[in-house]
């Protein structure tokens, strides 16, 4: 029970976190270049999905659900660092198949 | 954004490199084999897998095994006895006394027992020190090593806990200096500049750092205190509030649960008891502590894995004489207190292991990314300085140590199945194993043009050949496996081709090479894990 309710709390919360991440204007600004077709969000949007991907943990807290606190908090932290490993290498793998059929066609 | 002047960050980052430079290397140590220490029973299980039907270690059927053991046990080590199980699940006791050694601290003297859980009957007998009795019993040689490498480097008691606190406290600062310093924390969280490689090694040093923080600050906290608790606490309380006399102390920190009565009297069934426990807590006895065996005071403090809920155990206290539940135990003294919970929360959080395999995971993989932020900060630093000879040995010494201990880690494993298929004492071939291992790193890296990714290739090598060697020296084979409750064999095995498939990989894989500072660099920053 304990690791479903962490399963699903980490989820939800690396899901909200991986968006904030995939509109984060400096990450788009340095990966995906200026021409990025996606707007980066707002402070105030990013505050809104950050308080809400706190959410789940904060809820695990209040219920007295202790150790799946602390495995949301792992499980966040470190699927989000793993996310933010894959989403760089794969933005840049993009970013340089478009350069080498731009340099083809060209 | 933090806001500091530009001196100030200045401070921050010399305090954040010179807190760390001195002993990152005994971090990034005590970090992996942390990391391994985790799974510490998980590998005593593989290393040492006992096939046959048996019941568990603290099932029923354990009480006669104690009674029977007890007999031949000198009454001068009834004062204490402890039960729990080890390596491959086999029941251990140990009947002992307290005695204070001639530098002020306690240890523990007595005969430790290893009983087959089948019939009861006594396989193995060890009399003298713990901490030798430990070394000396075989089947949990390999999970101890380790545990002992990343508790005290295996430099002899209070240095290596000192030093390991010292580590522990090192790192709280790193982490603290690191937040400081890193003045765009929350806006680099996602950006890895890969098009820059001057620029993505730092990236991936931070954002690994960044993300990894709250559990560095946890992790270091923790560790200290663990560390620091006996060597240094424990006297330190007991000089300022018994006048240096440790006794009393204990007896306040274990909350002797009944009154003084020396007079003989028969052990109650500890089985019932345990019984008892399970049907209170709802899950499974960890370890049973038994004080004063074979008197009127005997107390039975039976020690339940935490529930769903909770990260601290639940400890029942029973009268060893007639049986009776006495009460349930704080983790310290005997009514409950803050700061008795804050102590079990130190140990809970720190070992993670209060959800079985699924935290473990969790905790392995956390240590990984604080030994793998370790290991870039180090390789940042000593490239950044690559002008300085000093600076540029220590990039090596940084590579042998990064690379090479894994190399050691595995050559232990690999020396501990060779010793006992040879059926000598492992211990001193794990630590042959070890500095050998080491001494080959150090060529590697001082004779070979890339001595990472031949290192790296060794790791493979060495994991690769684990599970055969541990097959081939007498453990049970896969078919031998499936049938039995020790599918967790397998699941490390494959765990260790899975981890040699990697640094194989990791080996071959081209390095993001960052643009060589002047002059030339000859240290890599290490290509981002996965």
């Amino acid at each position: 029970m304990q690791v479903t309710l962490a399963l699903l709390a980490a989820a939800v919360s690396t899901l909200l976190l991986a968006w904030i991440g995939l509109r984060d204007a400096k990450r788009l600004r340095v990966q995906e270049g200026d021409s990025a077709s996606r707007q980066p969000f707002t402070s105030h949007r990013r505050r809104l999905l950050a308080l809400a991907a706190a959410t789940p943990g904060v809820l695990l807290l209040a219920g007295g659900w202790w150790s799946s606190t602390v495995m949301w908090l792992g499980g966040t932290v470190t699927l989000v660092w793993l996310w933010v490993l894959w989403i760089g290498r794969a933005r840049e793998s993009r970013a340089m198949r478009r350069g080498q059929r731009i340099g083809a066609s060209g | 954004m933090i806001p500091l002047s530009p001196k100030r960050t200045q401070t921050m980052m010399a305090i954040h490199g010179w807190a760390g430079i001195p002993l990152a290397l005994l971090l990034y140590v005590v970090l992996v084999t942390g990391m391994m220490a985790v799974f510490s029973k998980e590998i005593g299980d593989w290393s040492s897998a006992s096939l046959g039907d048996a019941p568990a270690a603290l099932d029923p059927g354990m009480s006669r095994s104690l009674v029977a053991a007890a007999a031949t046990v000198d009454p001068r080590f009834h004062e204490a006895v402890a039960v729990y199980p080890v390596a491959g699940d086999r029941l251990w006791a140990f009947f002992h006394r307290h005695d204070v050694a001639p530098d002020g601290f306690v240890f523990a003297h007595g005969v430790g027992f290893e009983f087959d859980r089948r019939d009861g009957r006594i396989v193995e007998r060890f009399e003298g020190v713990e901490d030798d009795i430990n070394r000396a019993h075989e089947p949990r040689g390999l999970a101890k090593f380790l545990v002992d490498l990343h508790v005290s480097l295996h430099i002899p008691f209070p240095w290596g806990m000192l030093l390991t606190g010292a580590i522990g406290l090192a790192l709280l600062v790193i982490t603290i200096s690191g937040l400081l310093v890193h003045r765009y924390l929350i806006r680099d969280l996602f950006t890895l500049r890969r098009r820059v490689p001057k620029l993505l090694s730092r990236d991936l040093h931070a954002v690994a750092g960044s993300w990894n923080l709250p559990f560095a600050v946890l992790l270091a906290f923790t560790g200290s205190y663990l560390s620091l608790f006996v060597p240094l606490g424990q006297p330190v309380i007991a000089q300022f509030g018994y006048g240096g006399e440790q006794t009393p102390m204990f007896e306040l920190f274990e909350g002797a649960a009944l009154a003084e009565d020396p007079t003989p009297a028969p052990m109650s069934d500890i089985d019932a008891m345990l019984i008892d426990a399970r049907s209170r807590s709802g899950t499974s006895p960890d370890r049973v502590d038994i004080l004063h065996w074979g008197r009127q005071d005997a107390a039975v403090l039976v020690s339940m894995s935490p529930d769903d809920r909770d990260l601290r155990p639940t400890r029942y206290v029973y009268s060893g004489a007639n049986g009776a539940f006495v009460a349930q135990r704080p983790g310290l003294g005997k009514a409950p207190s803050a700061g008795g919970a804050a102590n079990e929360f130190v140990g809970g959080l720190h070992f993670g292991r209060f959800a079985g395999v699924a935290s473990k995971a969790l905790w392995f993989s956390l240590a990984f990314c604080l030994a793998y932020v370790t290991l870039s900060g180090l390789l940042l630093w000593t490239q950044r300085r690559q002008a300085t000879v000093l600076w540029r040995r220590f990039g090596h010494v940084t590579i042998w140590v990064g690379y090479g201990l894994p190399v050691a880690l595995a050559s232990i494993a690999l020396a501990y199945f060779l010793a006992r298929a040879a059926g000598v004492a492992s211990y001193g071939w794990m630590l042959a194993a070890y500095f050998c291992a080491a001494v080959i790193a150090a060529l590697t890296c001082w004779l070979a043009s890339d001595p990472r990714q031949r290192l790296l290739a060794a790791t493979a090598s060495l994991l690769a050949a684990l599970p055969l060697v541990r097959w081939l020296s007498g453990g049970p084979s896969w078919p031998q496996l499936v049938g039995s409750d020790l599918g967790m064999v397998i699941a490390v095995d494959l765990a260790l081709l899975v981890g040699a498939a990697w640094a194989l990989r990791a080996s071959r894989r081209p390095l993001e090479m960052p643009e060589p500072a002047e002059p030339a660099s000859t240290v890599d920053a290490p290509a981002a894990p996965g």
